[in-house]
């Protein structure tokens, strides 16, 4: 029976080859557009659970600051003083900046360092290849380097027992793990032993005193409950370490999406997944749409179907059976279709938006449950359409012919409208983020990013001054100046208890302003006879709620400043973060910013490497332009609105898909209408604006819907920027025409072709 | 009114080209009452879509009211039909989705008559079919008697000077089919031309002049008031 069903199945849609077509293109581009989302949401969900005791890891923050950067003394109390705690670990990690590492011959740029000890690999799974010892990390002098790291600074040489120089740290590698997995949120390419103090990195000022910092893993021993040991060390942390209050226990697997926290971790964007996710499931429901609708376009066809079997004996098993062998072959052919675009299209998915999926996790039994109940979904709603058919059925209706001419209008223009108001939800979207991003890209930063360079002199590598002198030989170049820290990427702070905000603070020389083109609102510069004196940005004149400011004095630490200048606000964090207030004080550092002239920067370019290589010895030059350093800080979002993009296509391609089907479906249906109209002197004119006149009101309707949804997400999602665009009318007016154009372009040729229909054959007598 | 000379059509398949009609010379003058008679598959409705500027002749020539339209595209077509030609089919071909007076209506809006004088007109029309009282009911809540006088009277809307039916009581009972009958009479009595397919000699009968085709030719011509020509 089984058999015979699917051999009927397979008739049916080389019968019906047009929709058919349609039907299973439609609903396999979608359903590989859900797969690849899942395996993204999948992965991004499922971060750091690679470690085998991923539940019992938790990570010690500060629950005032939010910061995760604590003593790294306190990783000996957690050791020994509590005994809710199976193993503590130090983990810092330095992914902020590539550092230069250098083996006797060779110096390269290498990503991520960590400082750890031997704890690690009893906290966290990582794989170790080779190792010289018992513990990976030999000595105090050890350092461990990743596999593709070992391959890019030694190639095929066995980097076991050799020396490496990380920054100024010299070491010997002791031994080489695994790279980190990509679900981690830890990543890096080089460990150092922090056992070792001058390896570990990090290190803070407070209460007159400078110690190192460090993020401090736990694991949790089995059986016992992390809000008792968080209770636990809250009682006790004072007497152990002065400046935190409390702590919150962060589960390993939180670390990834909590962006609040100040730490060197990699980060996801839960908006992001949100979003995408979104998009995901929109997708599938636009895909199982068409197939309803390609369910309901065969439905008179059906119903004469059910009639002629059920008066010739069919129960309603039979015709049940035989209809959900129809869908389970159409859906099998679909999700086979699926599969092979996700494994042909995943490599270039991976490289568009930077990921690195795997097609084998969709064996995975979370995506084996969920596909199998996506695909019993799509067979349950299938079936409903018969559902009714069959509870409707009566034989004198089928006699007399009736029944043929039920129709619900509300059915057939819910799930157009449904698609269109997706398409231009998506469509809006896009043009949201892209706008965002060009008006982030060309906002007012407060400083000119054009033409502007930065190069980091590392410590000891030559001396800044001469430097900076021997680049303003160049003509091309028009001034140059020396700061500590670079804007894009001030993070240090100061507070003091007199505030209830933290204040950053750069030290420049007299050059900084003018060569970023800040604007001095009043005051004066800075001066090398500065001692106790700064200058101040608007933000923070407004937080200290300054009036007469020029002399006035503020107390960061135990000196006070005098206030001397003023500056205009300008952007010298990361782009997404409101200006905040600013120090700015006297002092020569290693970050050199060089104005250049826009006409010959290939040149001065070269004079610079040619000043740096004579100046320095086996030292690489590590530099970057300032406009390309603020733009990839929107590489997230570029990557959202690519992403957007490229599934508002596709949705756009499956909803054409979708008008398609239902224009054929309409002029199929109306052949005899338009046939008596033409026969009453219609026009071809007439007849199009006939059939096209249902489409334009859709789109006028799902336009209606789709407004304030796209309006309240679209302003969700601006909430994210502390500098956004605005959420002009004509976003959605484009949207809106662009969706009008678009089923205007994929209907008006069928409706055209059936207008242009003699009447002759449409009211021939059956 | 209507001249044909060597009139042919010719219909083309893949693998069968049929000749519907062949060599037909018809002449129709003004106010006459013509039935064409003849087995299935004779031409009849071919020649009629001809006729009524629906299809074109693949040979031959077609002159209506002294123009020559044998060769028209469609869109000229349209043109010169609408308000010439009305149209009465055996299966009524009302629009299940347009209530009486909407059916009724169709030919006057695309000749783009204003709504007020529209409804004059549809309001008249109907009132002289006796449809005056059913002008807000649906096609399938009418009998077929009723559902034949609505189509004719969406043909006389527009005061056409030709009315081509094809078999008008071929769906009826004989006392619809009487009615129907007298209807197209009393407007071929007014002026109009009538120009009816049918099989019946009853409704044959109340024609000027019988035309039998067979084969696509005209065999045979009887006038009622001569003997066979």
């Amino acid at each position: 029976m089984i058999r015979k069903n699917l051999k009927i199945a397979i008739r049916d849609l080389r019968r019906n080859r047009l929709f058919s077509l349609l039907g299973i293109i439609g609903f396999s581009a979608g359903f590989s557009i859900c797969l690849i989302i899942g395996l993204f949401v999948y992965k991004e969900l499922t971060i750091d659970t690679y470690n085998k005791n991923y539940d019992r890891i938790y990570r010690l923050i500060d629950s005032e600051t939010k910061n995760a950067n604590l003593d790294y003394r306190l990783n000996e109390t957690l050791k020994n003083k509590y005994a809710a705690i199976e193993k503590a670990c130090p983990i810092h990690i330095n992914g902020a900046k590539p550092w230069t590492v250098y083996t006797d011959t060779s110096s390269v740029y290498i990503d991520g360092v960590i400082a750890t000890d031997n704890s690690v690999f009893d906290l966290m799974s990582v794989n170790v290849v080779k190792s010289m010892s018992n513990n990976p990390f030999a000595d105090k002098n050890s350092s461990i380097i990743t596999h593709s790291a070992a391959n890019k600074i030694f190639g095929t040489v066995d980097p076991i027992g050799k020396k490496l120089k990380v920054g100024t740290n010299e070491t010997i590698i002791s031994a080489v793990i695994k790279d980190f997995p990509h679900n981690s949120s830890i990543k890096g390419s080089i460990l150092l032993n922090s056992e070792n103090s001058d390896f570990r990195l990090n290190s803070n000022f407070a209460n007159g005193e400078i110690f190192n910092t460090t993020n401090h893993y736990i694991l949790l021993k089995e059986n016992e409950s992390k809000e008792s040991l968080e209770k636990t060390i809250n009682e006790s942390i004072g007497t152990y370490y002065k400046t935190v209050k409390a702590i919150t226990l962060q589960p390993l697997n939180a670390i990834y999406f909590d962006t609040d926290v100040i730490d060197g971790n990699n980060h996801g964007n839960y908006s992001l997944v949100k979003i995408i996710s979104i998009i995901g499931i929109l997708i599938l429901l636009l895909s199982i749409i068409n197939y309803i609708n390609y369910i309901l376009s065969l439905q008179y066809k059906r119903i004469k179907e059910i009639g002629i079997k059920k008066v010739n004996g069919a129960s309603n098993k039979n015709i049940v059976s035989q209809y959900l062998a129809d869908v389970f072959l159409w859906v099998l052919i679909a999700f086979i279709i699926s599969l092979i675009t996700v494994q042909f299209s995943l490599p270039y998915f991976n490289q568009i938006f930077q990921e690195e999926l795997k097609i084998q996790t969709l064996t995975t039994s979370p995506f084996i449950i969920s596909i199998i109940m996506s695909l019993a979904v799509v067979v349950l709603i299938s079936s409903i359409p018969l559902a009714i058919l069959l509870s409707k059925f009566n034989y004198q209706n089928f006699l007399n012919n009736t029944v043929f001419k039920t129709k619900n209008k509300f059915r057939s223009s819910l799930l157009p409208i449904f698609q269109l108001s997706i398409c231009m939800l998506l469509i809006t979207g896009v043009l949201t983020i892209q706008k965002q991003i060009f008006y982030a890209k060309h906002k007012d930063l407060g400083f000119n990013k054009n033409q502007l360079l930065y190069i980091n002199v590392p410590f000891k590598a030559l001396d800044p001054e001469s430097f900076k002198a021997e680049l303003l030989n160049n003509p091309s170049i028009e001034k140059v100046a020396l700061s500590g820290g670079t804007l894009g990427d001030i993070s240090m702070k100061m507070s003091s208890i007199k505030w209830d905000f933290d204040a950053y603070q750069i030290d420049v020389d007299d050059d900084f302003l003018e060569t970023m083109q800040i604007e001095l609102l009043k005051g004066r510069n800075v001066s090398p006879n500065d001692k106790k004196q700064c200058i101040v940005n608007e933000a923070a004149i407004k937080a200290f709620e300054l009036k007469d400011s020029i002399g006035e004095k503020i107390k960061p630490f135990q000196d006070e400043f005098e206030i001397v200048g003023i500056v205009k606000d300008f952007n010298f964090g990361p782009i997404h973060r409101k200006i905040e207030p600013l120090l700015i004080k006297y002092g020569i550092n290693r970050n050199v910013s060089v104005r250049m002239d826009a006409n010959n920067i290939a040149s001065t370019m070269q004079y610079i490497n040619k000043v740096w290589d004579d100046m320095t010895t086996n030292e690489p030059l590590e530099y970057e332009f300032y406009d390309l350093k603020f733009d990839s800080m929107y590489k997230k979002e570029e990557l959202l609105a690519n992403a957007c993009s490229l599934f508002a296509i596709i949705a756009i391609i499956i909803t054409c898909l979708g008008l398609w089907g239902q224009i054929i479906f309409i002029s199929t249906n109306k052949s005899k209408e338009i046939g008596i109209r033409k026969v009453n002197g219609a026009t071809i004119k007439d007849i199009l604006i006939m059939l096209n006149k249902n489409f334009v009101k859709w789109v006028l309707v799902a336009f209606v819907v789709a407004c304030p949804i796209a309006y309240f997400a679209m302003s969700k999602w601006l909430e994210n920027f502390a500098y956004k665009t605005s959420l002009n009318w004509w976003v959605f007016a484009l949207a809106g025409i662009f969706t009008l154009l678009i089923a205007m372009l994929t209907v008006s040729w069928e409706s055209y072709n059936a207008a242009k229909q003699n009447p002759v054959d449409s009211l021939r007598d059956e | 009114m209507i001249k044909t000379e060597h009139l042919s059509k010719i219909f083309r398949t893949e693998e069968v080209e049929t000749k519907a009609l062949n060599d037909v010379n018809l002449h129709v003058t003004e106010g006459e009452f013509v039935a064409i008679m003849g087995p299935s598959g004779c031409g009849k409705s071919s020649l009629l879509n001809i006729i009524g500027l629906l299809d074109n002749p693949s040979e031959g020539t077609y002159a209506f009211n002294g123009k020559e339209v044998g060769k028209l595209k469609e869109s000229q077509r349209t043109q010169e039909r609408k308000g010439n030609v009305g149209f009465v089919f055996q299966s009524f071909n009302l629009i299940d989705e347009l209530t009486v007076f909407e059916n009724v209506e169709l030919p006057l809006i695309y000749l783009k008559i204003s709504a007020s004088e529209r409804k004059r007109m549809v309001t008249e029309v109907l009132e002289r079919m006796k449809m005056g009282h059913r002008v807000k009911h649906f096609p399938q809540q009418l009998s077929g008697g009723q559902q034949q006088r609505v189509a004719i009277a969406r043909a006389v809307v527009a005061n056409p000077k030709l009315i081509l039916a094809d078999e008008p009581t071929g769906n009826l009972d004989s006392k619809n089919g009487i009615e129907v009958m007298d209807l197209l009479t009393e407007l071929n009595r007014e002026g109009t031309t009538v120009v009816m397919v049918t099989h019946s000699d009853r409704d044959a009968n109340y024609a000027h002049r019988i035309i039998n085709l067979f084969d696509g030719k005209i065999v045979t011509e009887t006038r009622k008031d001569a003997e066979l020509v």
